[in-house]
C-alpha cells in the first residue's frame, strides 16, 4: 500500500499474478476489468472488500476478502478468565448480542455440568427471540435501503427501538447487556418487562404486515429480487450455509427445531421456507421468521407468568452466592472471595454447543484444560461460512445486483471476523 | 391498489406523532437498572481488591493510602470501562454504584475520563505523587 503523490489516496500496488486461479483468464488479457468494492463501500454492510471481475456490469467472478474488522475477540478471550469474558461475546455480532452470550453460556452449562432453572430458560427463548426480530428488523432496513426501498429503514429502526428500550430495561444496557450468565441469568427480569412484550406482542402483527407489503408489493423491489442470486438446495448444503439463506432454498433445518436448546422442544412454531432459493425467497422468509418469533414469545410469556423459580442455578462451585446470603454466611463469602479472586476451575474437556442465530448456526466450541481461562474459544459464525457463497449467488448478475445479494445473505462483519 | 401501499403508509404518517424526540430537552426517563457512570465511596471499603482484579477493562485502581486504618482512593478510567457492572457486583460493601442518571459521558479533554474518587485530602496526596501510584491490584499498570 502506498500513498499517491497527487491525492495522498492509498493505492492498492497489488499483482495481478495473485490473482490467478481465482479470477478468469479474460482478466488477465484485459478483456474483463478487476475492480476492487469495498471495503468502505455503504452496501457491503460493514468492511467487507470485494474483488469482482466484471465484464462490462456482468460480475464474472467476485472474491470476498474478510479480516477488515477483525478484533481478536477469540484469542483476547483465551486471556480472560470464562466469566469474565462474557462481555466479549456481545461484541462479537453486535445484532445478535444475547445470541452470542447464549451460545456461550451454553457451552459453558455443557463443559461444567451446570443446571439452568426453567425460568432461566424461558426468559432466554424470550430474549433470543426479540433479538432475532431486532436483527432481522436491521437487515430488514438496510436491506430494503440497498434495492431502493428506503422508508422502511426509518420505520424498521423506529420498531428497533422499542426492542432496545426493553433490552436496556432488562440488563441495563441497550446492546451490550451481558445478561445471560453461566447457570442463568444475571438477575430476574424486572416487573415492567411483562408489560413492555405485551405491548410488542400487540403492535408488532400489524407492522409487520405492514412493512411486508410496502416491500413485496412494490415492484421495483419485486424486479430487483426475483430469480437474482439463485442457490438450489444441495448447492446450499454443499456450501454449508445455514439460516434464512439455506431456507430460503426449501431445506428444512432450523436448529431449534433438529437439536433443540434452551427447552425450544416446548416451544410451537412453525419454520418458514422459500421454494425458489433466490433474494426474494430469503426476504420472505425473514419476514415470516418475525411472526414465527412473535408466537414463540408470546408462550413463552405465559409460561413465565406460572414459571416463579429461581432465575440462577445455584451451584456454588460455578455461580456467585446472591448479595443477600453474604452478610448471613460465612461459606457464601469464602465463595463470593474465591469466585471474584481466581474463578473457577472447570473439568477439562471440549465440548460444541450450536444454536440458531438470526443469520444462522451460531457454534461454540470451548476447549478447557482445567485452569480458570479456557484454552480456547472458537465461534462457529453464520456470517463467514454464509459470504463463502457469495461467488455461487453472484455470478453472471449484474453489479447492481450483487448489492441486493449481499443483503439477502444478511452478513454482519463483526460476527465474519470476530 | 396495488401500488398505494407506501403511499397509504406514508397519509397515515402524517398525522402521527413523531418518533423521535427533542433531546436534549425532552427526555426519556432512564430504567432503574441502567449502567450508568460509577461512583465510589471510601466509606467501607476494605482495599480487597475483588472490584479491579474481575474488572474485565482494567478500568478501576484501588491505591493505598494507608493499610491500617483502610483509606484507600479509587482511580477510574471511564474510557476504559465498558459498564458492565461487573465491579458493582463484586464490591461486598457496597462501595461501588453505577448510575442511572447519568449516561451523558462525553469530554472535550481525555483528562476527564480519568477520574478520582475518595476524600479530598487523600486524593491530592496521590496527585502530588506522595503516594506509590502502583496499586498493588492493578495488572495492567
Ligand atoms: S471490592 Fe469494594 S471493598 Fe474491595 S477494594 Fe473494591 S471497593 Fe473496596
Ligand atoms: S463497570 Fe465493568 S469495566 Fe467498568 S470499572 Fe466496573 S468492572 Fe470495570
Amino acid at each position: 500500500m502506498t500513498a499517491d503523490p497527487q491525492t495522498h489516496h492509498a493505492v492498492w500496488e497489488g499483482n495481478i499474478e495473485e490473482l490467478k486461479g481465482l479470477v478468469s483468464e479474460k482478466a488477465f488479457t484485459g478483456e474483463s476489468m478487476i475492480l476492487n468494492m469495498g471495503p468502505q463501500h455503504p452496501s457491503t454492510h460493514g468492511v467487507l472488500r470485494v474483488i469482482l471481475e466484471l465484464e462490462g456490469e456482468e460480475v464474472l467472478s467476485c472474491i470476498p476478502d474478510v479480516g477488515f474488522l477483525h478484533t481478536g475477540i477469540e484469542k483476547n478471550m483465551e486471556y480472560k478468565t470464562y466469566e469474565k469474558s462474557i462481555v466479549m461475546t456481545d461484541r462479537m455480532d453486535y445484532l445478535n448480542p444475547m445470541g452470542n452470550g447464549l451460545v456461550y453460556c451454553l457451552a459453558m452449562e455443557k463443559l461444567f455440568e451446570l443446571d439452568v432453572p426453567m425460568r432461566a430458560q424461558i426468559a432466554r427463548v424470550v430474549l433470543a427471540e426479540l433479538t432475532r426480530i431486532n436483527s432481522h428488523l436491521v437487515w430488514m432496513g438496510i436491506g430494503g435501503l440497498d434495492l431502493g426501498v428506503t422508508s422502511t429503514m426509518t420505520y424498521a429502526f423506529r420498531e428497533r427501538e422499542v426492542l432496545l428500550d426493553i433490552f436496556e430495561m432488562v440488563s441495563g444496557q441497550r446492546m451490550m447487556s451481558t445478561y445471560f450468565r453461566p447457570g442463568g441469568l444475571w438477575r430476574d427480569l424486572p416487573d415492567e418487562f411483562e408489560g413492555a412484550v405485551q405491548n410488542v406482542l400487540d403492535t408488532f402483527p400489524a407492522k409487520i404486515d405492514d412493512y411486508d407489503k410496502i416491500i413485496t408489493q412494490n415492484p421495483v423491489f419485486v424486479d430487483r429480487t426475483q430469480g437474482i442470486g439463485f442457490i438450489s438446495a444441495e448447492d446450499a448444503v454443499a456450501y454449508g450455509l445455514t439460516g434464512a439463506a439455506l431456507r430460503g432454498s426449501g431445506v428444512n433445518w432450523d436448529i431449534r427445531k433438529a437439536m433443540p436448546y434452551s427447552s425450544y422442544e416446548q416451544f410451537e412454531f412453525d419454520v418458514p421456507l422459500g421454494q425458489h432459493g433466490d433474494v426474494y425467497d430469503r426476504f420472505i422468509v425473514r419476514i415470516a421468521e418475525m411472526r414465527q418469533s412473535l408466537r414463540i414469545i408470546e408462550q413463552g410469556m405465559k409460561r413465565l407468568q406460572k414459571e416463579k423459580g429461581p432465575f440462577r442455578s445455584d451451584n456454588r462451585k460455578y455461580v456467585p452466592p446472591p448479595r443477600a446470603e453474604l452478610g448471613r454466611s460465612m461459606e457464601a463469602v469464602i465463595h463470593h472471595f474465591k469466585l471474584w479472586t481466581e474463578g473457577f476451575r472447570p473439568p477439562k474437556g471440549e465440548v460444541y454447543v450450536s444454536i440458531e442465530g438470526p443469520r444462522g448456526e451460531l457454534g461454540c466450541f470451548l476447549a478447557s484444560d482445567g485452569s480458570p481461562n479456557p484454552m480456547r474459544v472458537h465461534f462457529r459464525t453464520p456470517s463467514f461460512v454464509n459470504l463463502s457463497a457469495l461467488e455461487k449467488l453472484a455470478k453472471n448478475h449484474m453489479i447492481a445486483d450483487l448489492v441486493g445479494i449481499i443483503g439477502s445473505i444478511d452478513i454482519v462483519l463483526g460476527d465474519c471476523d470476530r | 391498489m396495488k401500488r398505494h401501499t407506501l403511499l397509504q403508509y406514508a397519509a397515515r404518517s402524517l398525522f402521527r406523532r413523531a418518533a423521535t424526540q427533542r433531546y436534549p430537552a425532552e427526555r426519556t426517563p432512564t430504567p432503574e437498572r441502567l449502567r450508568g457512570t460509577l461512583h465510589w465511596t471510601p466509606d467501607g471499603c476494605t482495599g480487597c481488591c475483588l472490584c479491579s482484579k474481575e474488572c474485565p477493562a482494567n478500568a478501576i485502581e484501588i491505591i493505598t493510602i494507608d493499610k491500617t486504618t483502610k483509606q484507600f482512593v479509587a482511580r477510574y478510567h471511564a474510557d476504559r470501562c465498558i459498564y458492565c457492572g461487573q465491579c458493582v457486583v463484586n464490591c461486598r460493601f457496597s462501595c461501588l454504584t453505577m448510575s442511572p442518571e447519568e449516561w451523558e459521558n462525553a469530554a472535550l479533554h481525555k483528562q476527564a475520563f480519568t477520574v478520582y474518587y475518595g476524600d479530598a485530602p487523600h486524593v491530592e496526596r496521590v496527585l502530588e505523587g506522595f503516594v506509590s501510584q502502583d496499586s498493588a491490584s492493578n495488572p495492567s499498570t
